[in-house]
């Protein structure tokens, strides 16, 4: 692998101004040359797609005739109708009634009534997916990173015992220890850290690798107001979400240097 | 030692972040952060050998090993996070000759003991202590030029 693609999710990206940079070969190409906000190529999108898509794109800049205009509501509301009819996903999600605490995201249930966030998926016109999932056990399995998202735990919450568990007990011991909102609340702090900034600081969305054999992932790496910290999320292939940890500045050197490969000691 | 002598250079790079020119994941600039946190690592070397020692003649359980050796980088890493916003310590920081391929053995350990309590979605192979241990000493061996 020596080409990743990078997407910023919040304000346009630039290329590296580096001409020392060992990796300005992938830096070229993971810079795209075109900008575009939530990280989409408009290549990759069915609407401006001829082959994919309904509609066909528009000279830049350009605005349409008058007679191209619809004005008509009714067919305002006849387009939004067809339009959301056309994710199968979107219309899978029940509307299931309130949560304990508020969250920032759609939701469903699980098998077990626990929520999984559906946190909107900025690559989705590449990935195919609308969304990244959450899921309640997944983050219930992953409490010793709860902290470097802000979400503080109980002092009778055991971290050392809690490591040495494997995940189905690690999960069990955080349902029994935890309040059901802490899980929820953390929940939501992952889909936010895998979300769009609005201002300064910034996004980006980036294919990368995981464990010994480079299984692919998604990357999403958020910057925080506290310098020197940096919160990376590992995506799995399918969208759901297995980690959100924070990094340095060292640690996100190396990940960057390595092409954006985690857990490389490991084997999936 | 030689002295921070990119200072300025990266002084132009801060500037061009802040315009938007490059982003925060630019490898130059990484390295010019990271740099100073591999460097407060390298002062103190002594003290991450003498914890890496004591882990592999079993003085130390594995697990109080990978939490110190955390701990330890944290430290260094807020204490970087301090220097890099004081331009006057800047100035008169100096990085060892030898500072990349020590940064590279330590980053090694450091990203075994952080990996080792990941769980993935239960489908990954868990890390056995033995396979733990035959890798932070193998690191360890070529940081013998260090010590």
């Amino acid at each position: 692998m020596n080409q990743t693609t990078l997407y910023l999710l919040s304000k346009p990206e630039v290329p590296p101004n580096n001409p020392d940079n060992s990796a300005n070969t992938r830096s070229n190409n993971y810079y795209p040359k075109s900008r575009y906000p939530w990280g989409i190529d408009p290549s990759y999108n069915p609407a401006y797609n001829p082959d994919g898509g309904s509609s066909s794109s528009l000279p830049d800049n350009q605005i349409p005739e008058n007679d191209e205009w619809v004005s008509d509501q009714y067919v305002w509301d006849k387009e939004q109708e067809n339009d959301s009819s056309t994710s199968e996903e979107e219309e899978n999600i029940k509307q299931p009634g309130k949560l304990e605490v508020n969250v920032d995201f759609q939701y469903e249930y699980d098998s077990n009534g626990n929520p999984t966030l559906l946190v909107p998926n900025p690559g989705k016109a590449r990935t195919k997916r609308n969304y990244h999932r959450v899921e309640f056990d997944q983050t219930a399995s992953h409490m010793h990173h709860a902290p470097d998202l802000n979400i503080p735990l109980p002092s009778d919450f055991n971290m050392v015992h809690y490591e040495n568990l494997n995940r189905a007990d690690k999960i069990d011991y955080a349902k029994q220890k935890l309040p059901r909102e802490t899980i929820i609340n953390y929940q939501n702090e992952i889909g936010k850290s895998m979300s769009p900034l609005f201002g300064p600081k910034e996004t980006f969305l980036v294919p990368g690798f995981a464990a010994k054999f480079k299984q692919n992932i998604e990357l999403t790496i958020q910057q925080t107001d506290t310098p020197n910290k940096t919160i990376l999320s590992i995506i799995r292939e399918d969208g759901v979400h297995i980690s959100s940890f924070s990094v340095n500045n060292k640690v996100l050197r190396e990940i960057t240097k390595d092409n954006f490969w985690v857990l490389k000691n490991r084997n999936l | 030692m030689e002295k921070y002598s990119n200072l300025s250079r990266y002084k132009e790079l801060l500037k061009l972040q802040e315009n938007g020119e490059i982003s925060f994941l630019d490898l130059e600039l990484l390295s010019f952060k990271a740099s100073v946190e591999q460097q407060l690592c390298y002062n103190r070397k002594k003290d991450y050998f003498i914890l890496i020692d004591e882990y592999l003649s079993r003085i130390i359980p594995p697990y109080e090993f990978r939490s110190k050796f955390l701990q330890m980088e944290k430290e260094d890493s807020e204490k970087s996070t301090r220097i890099l916003e004081d331009f006057q310590e800047l100035e008169v920081f100096t990085l060892a000759n030898d500072l990349e391929k020590f940064s590279d053995l330590i980053v090694q350990i450091s990203t075994l003991c952080f990996e080792y309590d990941e769980v993935w979605d239960g489908t990954m192979e868990p890390m056995s202590e033995s396979e733990f241990y035959y890798l932070v000493n193998n690191h360890y061996l070529q940081l013998g030029n260090f010590k």
